[in-house]
């Protein structure tokens, strides 16, 4: 049970952020309490408010809910809350009745700078960037795929990356196939596995890499490779380098190595 | 079919607002006064419900994707026909409406379309990497791309061993693959990054809007800015990644940031007006299905919709004291109860 209210807790003060928009909420419902309480609406918000709460705070139900869909998401539960359409509400309640025109454009100005100040702009946040491609996918993706559609024709082939280009590639092209996605899932084999512990590990060996995607039969490989013997490696287990785009060695598995090695 | 991207954005305009605002219309044909975007919304919860009832059973038996297009993209049209005849025999006077409506909108009205108007720009023009893309848009183009339903690993693009209990019974990456095909072979990644941004934040907005309407009734002013302040609440979300404002701008595309954003304030919205309403405005089963459209939307929609549903109908047990009300009330969550069922069953 302890942990239980831990992972509340936890999940209550993550979903609330850096901002003050809870303490918003809070003078939100006072204010309505006190001078709109009568009004029906305001009646069911602060009640269907009042009874999320509850329902996210009580031990009982928490930890069948984090059975159900895990303690790491368990905030989720708070978007019940219909926080923006509440927190609007006062605010209009505030704002709408003042006489005259000027009075109601100052309390509006403060209202507006209150929700400025107590939350943080999306676009400031670091959450968008422009892209060149209509996918909206990163460009080195783009870029990877197309140098790998350029040398490979219209076949479908299997790639090996790590984990920043994995996470994007079938979206872009989902004819590249590839032994595992984004941080190793859909890995069916040991095999797959230990290659994307391979190349994601710090200290990568390259021939290990090669071998490993020889065996789970990659076309080809991008990574990221940091020096000649490094490229030696890899290039001794079969692979030889296409090109090099955004950084990422592009190699392709020459067939004709095992027959030559063979002999 | 792959056409190029102008008629490519005509038709996926064409399935996202036309034909789900014309579907919406029979479900509405006794709603007094109601207007196109009530339709609207309404037309999202059959296109949303037919999709989570079509695709679960195509699913299990691994039919093709283009079967369910074609069912589903010809059940559309139907409904969309008969929303046509409804609007033109019992709504005549929604041209009128939308006139006087923009002529009586209040200068803090303007200030919040326009302020969603640029949300939706940056939205369009500018991109958000999200890794959580990898299962969900890459299912839709893996399902594109293989003519199936959720039978190939999007991360590898092999065959499933097992299907993903969990996620198979919110198919809303399946939505996306139709609708994507439906528009002339849309790539679901620009579907997905840029026309549902562009139609579902607007969509969430909508729902505030009615929100506001039932908040301040008759009162222009009080409905306009409370809409400025939606937009400027929603602008000002980024405190938080978890938050539903911060996942309405950055991952509306996603079921679960749809779900947070619009549906979930959709259901208490239907709540206000059909369950805690003493005339109810909507007919009961647009309460049943928003519960099956959350279903469609995230395994967190079958969850987090019958308790949300629930909640209200709680209040509404204080407030009427009607059993018949309170049993309606429960029905509407049986699809997820249903669902919940299934998911024990196969997991």
């Amino acid at each position: 049970m302890s942990k239980t209210i831990e992972w509340i807790m936890r999940s209550w003060e993550g979903y609330w952020g850096d901002g003050l928009i809870f303490v918003l909420l809070l003078v939100s419902i006072v204010g309505l309490l006190i001078f709109r309480g009568k009004k029906r609406i305001v009646q069911l918000f602060i009640g269907y408010v009042a009874l999320t709460v509850f329902l996210y705070f009580c031990p009982w139900t928490a930890k069948i809910i984090m059975n159900c869909i895990g303690r790491s998401v368990y905030w989720r539960v708070l978007w019940m809350i219909p926080l923006i359409p509440f927190l609007s509400g006062a605010g209009a309640e505030l704002i709408r009745n003042h006489n005259p025109l000027a009075a109601r454009g100052i309390i509006a100005a403060l209202v507006i700078a209150l929700v400025v100040i107590s939350g943080e702009s999306v676009w400031q946040a670091g959450n968008y960037e422009l892209v060149d491609n209509a996918q909206k996918v990163p460009e080195d993706v783009v870029r990877v795929c197309d140098a790998i559609r350029e040398n490979s024709g219209e076949a479908e082939i299997c790639l090996a990356t790590d984990d920043h280009l994995a996470t994007y590639v079938r979206i872009y092209d989902p004819s590249i196939l590839m032994p595992y996605g984004r941080r190793g899932k859909g890995a069916e084999n040991n095999r797959s596995e230990d290659l994307y512990d391979e190349i994601m590990s710090g200290d990568v060996d390259f021939e290990r890499v090669g071998e490993l995607a020889r065996s789970l039969q990659c076309d080809y490989l991008a990574v990221k490779i940091y020096s000649t013997e490094s490229l030696e490696e890899i290039k001794s287990t079969g692979y030889s380098l296409v090109r090099i785009v955004s950084q990422y060695y592009i190699l392709h598995y020459d067939s004709s190595w095992e027959e030559d090695t063979e002999y | 079919m792959n056409l190029s991207i102008v008629p490519q954005t005509v038709l996926a305009l064409l399935w996202l607002l036309v034909i789900p605002c014309c579907a919406g219309a029979p479900f509405l044909r006794q709603t007094k006064l109601c207007t196109l975007g009530e339709c609207l919304l309404a037309g999202y919860l059959f296109m949303f419900s037919l999709m989570e009832i079509l695709a679960l059973p195509l699913l299990m038996a691994d039919a093709p994707l283009h079967i369910l297009i074609w069912i589903y993209g010809a059940l559309c049209i139907i409904m969309a026909i008969l929303g046509i005849v409804s609007l033109f025999r019992n709504h005549a006077e929604i041209p009128e409406q939308i006139k006087n409506g923009i002529l009586q909108a209040s200068p803090w009205l303007w200030a919040a379309i326009a302020m969603i108007v640029i949300q939706v720009i940056i939205v369009i023009i500018y991109a958000h990497m999200d890794a959580d893309d990898a299962f969900y848009i890459g299912t839709a183009t893996t399902d594109v791309y293989t003519d199936t339903i959720f039978s190939i690993n999007p991360y590898t693009g092999l065959a499933y061993s097992s299907r993903p209990s969990r996620y198979v019974l919110s198919p809303f990456p399946v939505f996306l693959a139709v609708i994507s095909e439906l528009s002339g072979g849309m790539s679901p990644a620009i579907m997905a990054h840029t026309v549902f941004p562009a139609v579902f934040i607007p969509f969430s907005y909508l729902v505030f809007h009615y929100i506001g309407k039932r908040w301040f009734r008759n009162d222009k002013r009080g409905q306009g800015i409370y809409l400025m302040l939606c937009a400027l609440l929603t602008w000002f979300s980024g405190y938080s990644t978890y938050s539903s404002g911060n996942f309405q701008m950055v991952r509306i595309w996603q079921g679960k940031g749809f779900l947070a954003a619009a549906f979930l304030p959709l259901i208490f919205y239907l709540g206000l007006s059909i369950v805690l309403a003493k005339w109810n405005r909507y007919p009961w089963i647009l309460w049943g299905m928003v519960n099956i459209s959350c279903c469609l939307l995230s395994s967190m929609g079958i969850l987090l919709a019958p308790i949300s549903m629930a909640l209200i109908v709680l209040l509404g047990i204080f407030q009427f004291r009607s059993l018949e009300r309170t049993l309606k009330g429960l029905a509407g969550c049986l699809p997820s109860l249903i669902l919940g069922i299934i998911y024990l069953v196969i997991r």
